[in-house]
């Protein structure tokens, strides 16, 4: 792993946690994902022997990125609040309020300039490893949103803050998961 | 049809598309959007290189698919239909799963179910569990 990205391992490493701790909707190959987090930390080059492609994790070129990156971890942490946001008025018996329902919107949009970006960096001429992944991932991280918000209102209830912490996790995992595809194919 | 007001919730008639039920169904719905895109991307760019689990992953998609929609839309014959679901994915959790361990060389690729969905935390292995439960909770009692 080129030195400059120790605070991304860090942060990937968090993400592993939350992925261990029971949502990592990301996995293009769940053996693969388990190898990592034992070795995450130090390494990257995937020594898995279940895979036999996909060498994830390495950065090589962080200026490159760095735009992705920022716009990860935005997108991170309005999600990571999104779900504290959905579970506490869960707790608290409320339907979601405006507000609640302004950030999730607000995540959305960040969300999909996070698309943009990539989808506009992939036109340019990067390639990923997993060029098919990655574009699977941009598309669908966009719509979990819009559909739990859709979902979340049809019944307005405690639990309606519960679906849209559902979905913003999964954006927060699908980003964890694109931050570790987004490596340029050697 | 007699409603049976257990408990004093409010909005929670028992349907299996309202109130937690509609959590089971977003977190259905994620798994369902997840496992789709990634059985695409597999059978279209790479299928030659694992058939047997490749078709897993499309079959556990179909089956996220066919068990969102029909919780989702809670009548008596989709429940039906997601039982049936339900019960197949369970089957295939514990199948894929169990083979994944045993024998890894047949899975050289994983799928959703690999290693009882261990790339997703579990939540495979565990979601069918609270869709059965969750159906049997929510069962019309004069049926």
């Amino acid at each position: 792993m080129s030195g400059s990205s120790d605070d991304l391992s860090a942060g990937v490493l968090v993400a592993w946690a939350a992925a261990n701790s029971g949502l990592s909707l990301g996995g293009h190959c769940s053996l693969l994902d388990a190898g990592l987090r034992t070795t995450l930390p130090r390494n990257s080059k995937s020594d898995s022997p279940f895979v036999g492609s996909g060498s994830v994790g390495r950065r090589a070129d962080p200026t490159s990125m760095s735009m992705i990156d920022a716009l990860a971890y935005v997108v991170i942490a309005l999600a990571a609040v999104a779900v504290i946001w959905g579970l506490v008025t869960a707790v608290i018996n409320r339907p979601p309020g405006k507000a609640q329902l302004l950030f999730a919107a607000g995540l959305e949009i960040v969300t999909v300039v996070q698309s943009i970006v990539a989808v506009g960096k992939l036109a340019a001429g990067f390639r990923p490893v997993e060029l098919a992944t990655t574009i699977g991932y941009l598309i669908v991280i966009v719509i979990l949103i819009p559909i739990a918000w859709f979902w979340a209102n049809a019944e307005r209830n405690r639990f309606s803050g519960v679906v849209l912490a559902v979905a913003a996790l999964g954006v927060l995992a699908m980003t964890l998961r694109l931050l570790v595809l987004w490596t340029p194919l050697a | 049809m007699t409603d049976v007001p257990t408990q004093p919730t409010g909005s929670t008639a028992r349907k299996a598309n309202s109130g937690a039920g509609r959590v089971l169904v977003a977190v259905y719905g994620i798994f369902a959007l997840a496992a789709t895109a990634r059985a695409s991307v597999q059978l279209l760019t790479k299928f030659e290189q694992a058939p047997l689990a490749y078709l897993l992953s499309a079959l556990a998609a179909l089956v996220y698919i066919v068990a969102t929609i029909t919780l989702a839309r809670g009548t008596r014959a989709s429940r039906r239909l997601a039982l049936v679901a339900i019960i197949i994915e369970l089957i295939g959790v514990i199948t894929v799963g169990t083979l994944s361990v045993v024998d890894p060389e047949a899975f050289p690729r994983a799928t959703v179910w690999s290693v009882y969905g261990i790339g997703y935390g579990f939540v495979p292995l565990l979601l069918p569990i609270l869709g059965l439960a969750w159906l049997w909770r929510t069962e019309p009692v004069n049926q």
